[in-house]
């Protein structure tokens, strides 16, 4: 691992909310880093707290019934803890969201030019009309017909592609230097997801941003990504380059998704492998390995329901006896948090 | 031989167990001060599908293509403008309610909104029985705890509420809830597609099991083309109101003739960053049209690189392109 600095390090992030029924421990110790030019793919189940991790990243937790640890290191400033006010020219300018949804994040009452003028003059020094042509020019960009006339259209007035596509132009008319994106197209029909994909990881890559592109699909993540980060139940479980993690996947619950997954490019003779059980209560989720409780290789020996495995070796302080330590990075820098990673071939033997 | 290479042989030899003939269904726009119809919305504009015993018919297509509409027009959920549907041969118009229910059922998306939720799971399940069979809630209590085991689940489960199951669970009960009249045909709208992959692989393989034994037939609505390769023997395209292209699904996935199922299936992405990145993606350009004014002609030509004169004038039939499948049909001018 290179010790230049990251453009983002996350670095053991916890949150938990403060609900009736207890404390949700929504991350449990997440660390991610993110480098100029890198489309890093955030995957995981529902529930698995990708969103909760974007949010932090740009501090949008309701402060009173959160609590936070751990650092989010943005080129180098600890952003959990940063004041208000630094964060709100972090956000939209420095780093931008965009959302599964882009009616929740546009405004319904104004026309789309107008929310991207404001939060061009929000962020940087322009005139109100330098402001509009930019806008202007973002929506065509974006691939928006007739952007002149269509800049004073409201929300309701585009379609559900289209309006994905305002958000990615309204994302990126600050040019941030990193773009957070929330399954930004999750709701969209198969075409059309991918014409905005496409658009997305071309835009941000001529404008020299990263990505953190959050979904559920691993066909995304295969054509979007150079890097992945798969989460189980507030964790960061593998950490991989996109090649590794489908040719050499490592910890058992990557394993298992990839053989739960039907695949377009193949009949489907063999059957589906589901992963048993449930994912966990985020309330009171099982010590050690979160996943020990639906792993077929976990082992009480080898520590998996009592101790969390790290995800890389460096960060390996626990020795347990009797058993060679599993865990950690290869020299890839391919990590899997998994006391029983050298086994997990055993289950490969089994996908297509 | 399963019953799924039964079926496939089925298909060309005997009777179909549910066929839709030139099924029609518009639903009017109401509008002005007095309310009155001003325009119809064409979501289902004359399609024929049949199904066979212990066989799955995908169907696929974009959002508004009108799968939903169809799955209900079988049903008889929705009454369909023209057309018409028979089961095992009769047709449904004139079947009364009970025999029809007995024979096809449903499985919603998201069967919570189907499950009441001050029922517990026992009494959901063994209304069927009350119904259909005329039996006390005492006398199925075996019924009951046997399916529910069929379906993965246990027999204790029955004193539960619906809030009290997770989604994968939920959806077992709304299987299980059709399976209890032991149906002919099930029409399953989307099953699958609101749960994470590793849950609905287990209830795609249920879904599968419970055909092989039990030999009904599956009209299987899904947006998503690798489950549907997944389950189906065959697989129907649907554009904007139209069936455009229907066959084994073999063929539709292997070598599709209308261009548009062939811009669907280059933008699935295949969780393979080798052959992600040696593909070649159509990009369609435009939209999906309204089906309020669909285009003449071709209801695709609209976003269509082949498209020609004819598309815009004359309508393609449904037809077999020399030297495939006899049971590979397409509308296209133009085939791939
Ligand atoms: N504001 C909140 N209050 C309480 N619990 C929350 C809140 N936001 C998220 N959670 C919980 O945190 C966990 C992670 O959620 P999330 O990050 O949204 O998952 P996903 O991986 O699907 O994006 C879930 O158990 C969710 O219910
Ligand atoms: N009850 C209704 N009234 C008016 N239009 C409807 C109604 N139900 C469906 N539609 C319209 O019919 C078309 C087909 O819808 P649907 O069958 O739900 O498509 P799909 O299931 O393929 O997404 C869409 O344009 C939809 O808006
Ligand atoms: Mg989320
Ligand atoms: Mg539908």
């Amino acid at each position: 691992m290179s010790t230049s600095q990251r453009l983002l390090q996350i670095e053991d992030l916890t949150v938990g909310f403060k609900t009736e029924d207890g404390l949700v421990q929504a991350v449990r110790g997440v660390d991610l880093s993110i480098d100029d030019g890198d489309v890093l793919a955030v995957v995981g189940e529902s529930g698995s707290g990708k969103s909760v991790t974007a949010l932090s990243v740009l501090g949008l937790h309701p402060q009173n019934r959160t609590t936070m640890g751990g650092r989010i290191m943005w080129q180098g400033e600890n952003l959990i803890g940063a004041p208000e006010d630094r964060l709100r020219r972090v956000r939209g300018g420095e780093i931008a969201m965009i959302f599964q949804d882009p009616l929740t994040a546009l405004n319904p009452v104004y026309s789309v030019g107008r929310q991207i003028i404001e939060m061009l003059q929000a962020h940087r020094e322009m005139s109100r009309q330098a402001a509009k042509a930019r806008a202007v020019e973002m929506l065509g960009l974006v691939g928006i017909p007739q952007p002149a006339r269509r800049v004073d259209n409201f929300p309701h007035e585009f379609s559900g592609g289209m309006r994905q596509r305002a958000m990615i132009a309204m994302a990126l008319a600050c040019d941030p230097k990193l773009v957070i994106a929330d399954e930004p197209t999750t709701a969209l029909d198969v075409t059309v997801q991918a014409q905005v994909l496409e658009l997305l990881v071309d835009i941000t890559r001529e404008h020299g941003a990263a990505v953190m592109l959050i979904t559920h699909d691993l066909g995304v993540v295969a054509g979007m990504a150079n890097k992945v980060a798969v989460m189980y139940a507030g964790r960061v479980v593998e950490d991989a380059t996109s090649e590794e993690l489908f040719d050499a996947p490592t910890h058992p619950y990557t394993v298992g998704l990839l053989r739960s997954l039907p695949r377009v490019d193949s009949d489907g003779g063999e059957q589906l492998i589901p992963i048993g059980g449930q994912p966990p209560s985020m309330l009171n989720p099982p010590a050690g390995c979160a996943f020990h409780p639906r792993c077929p290789i976990a082992r009480s020996e080898s520590g998996c329901d009592s101790q969390i495995p790290p995800l890389h070796e460096s960060e390996q302080v626990t020795v347990v006896t009797g058993t060679r330590l599993g865990s950690g990075s290869d020299d890839s820098g391919h990590g899997a948090a998994c006391w029983r990673r050298d086994e997990t071939d055993s289950l490969l033997g089994v996908r297509a | 031989m399963t019953v799924t290479d039964e079926a496939v042989d089925a298909a060309t030899t005997t009777a179909p167990v549910m066929s839709a003939v030139d099924v029609v269904k518009e639903f009017p726009v109401h509008g002005g001060v007095f309310g009155r119809t001003i325009a119809k919305v064409h979501a289902v504009s004359g399609v024929s599908m049949s199904v066979h015993r212990g066989e799955t018919l995908g169907i696929v297509g974009e959002s508004g293509c009108g799968k939903s509409t169809f799955g209900r027009v079988v049903l008889r959920l929705l009454t369909a403008t023209a057309g018409r549907v028979e089961l095992g041969g009769e047709d449904t118009a004139t079947m009364p309610n009970k025999q029809l229910r007995r024979r096809a059922q449903m499985v919603f998306q998201d069967p919570y909104a189907s499950l009441n939720p001050r029922m517990t799971i026992g009494e959901v399940l063994s209304e069927p029985y009350l119904v259909h069979q005329g039996k006390k809630q005492k006398e199925v209590v075996d019924e009951v705890g046997e399916l529910l085991q069929t379906v993965g689940l246990s027999p204790e489960h029955r004193s539960r509420y619906p809030h009290e199951f997770s989604g994968g669970q939920r959806q077992r009960i709304g299987i299980a809830r059709a399976l209890a009249v032991d149906p002919e045909v099930i029409v399953l709208d989307e099953p699958v597609s609101a749960l994470d992959v590793s849950i609905q692989a287990g209830v795609v393989n249920l879904l599968e099991r419970l055909q092989d034994e039990r030999g009904m037939a599956y009209l299987f609505i899904a947006h998503d083309l690798s489950v549907v390769r997944h389950i189906s023997d065959r697989v129907a395209v649907m554009y904007l109101g139209k069936n455009v292209e229907i066959g084994p699904k073999s063929e539709i996935y292997n070598r599709p003739r209308h261009p548009y199922t062939y811009a669907l299936l280059s933008a699935v992405p295949i969780p393979d960053p080798k052959k992600e990145k040696e593909r070649r993606r159509i990009v369609l350009t435009g939209e999906v049209p309204s089906p309020i004014d669909p285009p003449s002609g071709c209801r695709f030509r609209t976003r269509c690189w082949k498209a020609t004169d004819e598309c815009t004038t004359d309508e393609p039939p449904l037809r077999v392109v020399a030297g495939d499948d006899p049971g590979h049909l397409v509308a296209c001018h133009h085939p791939e």
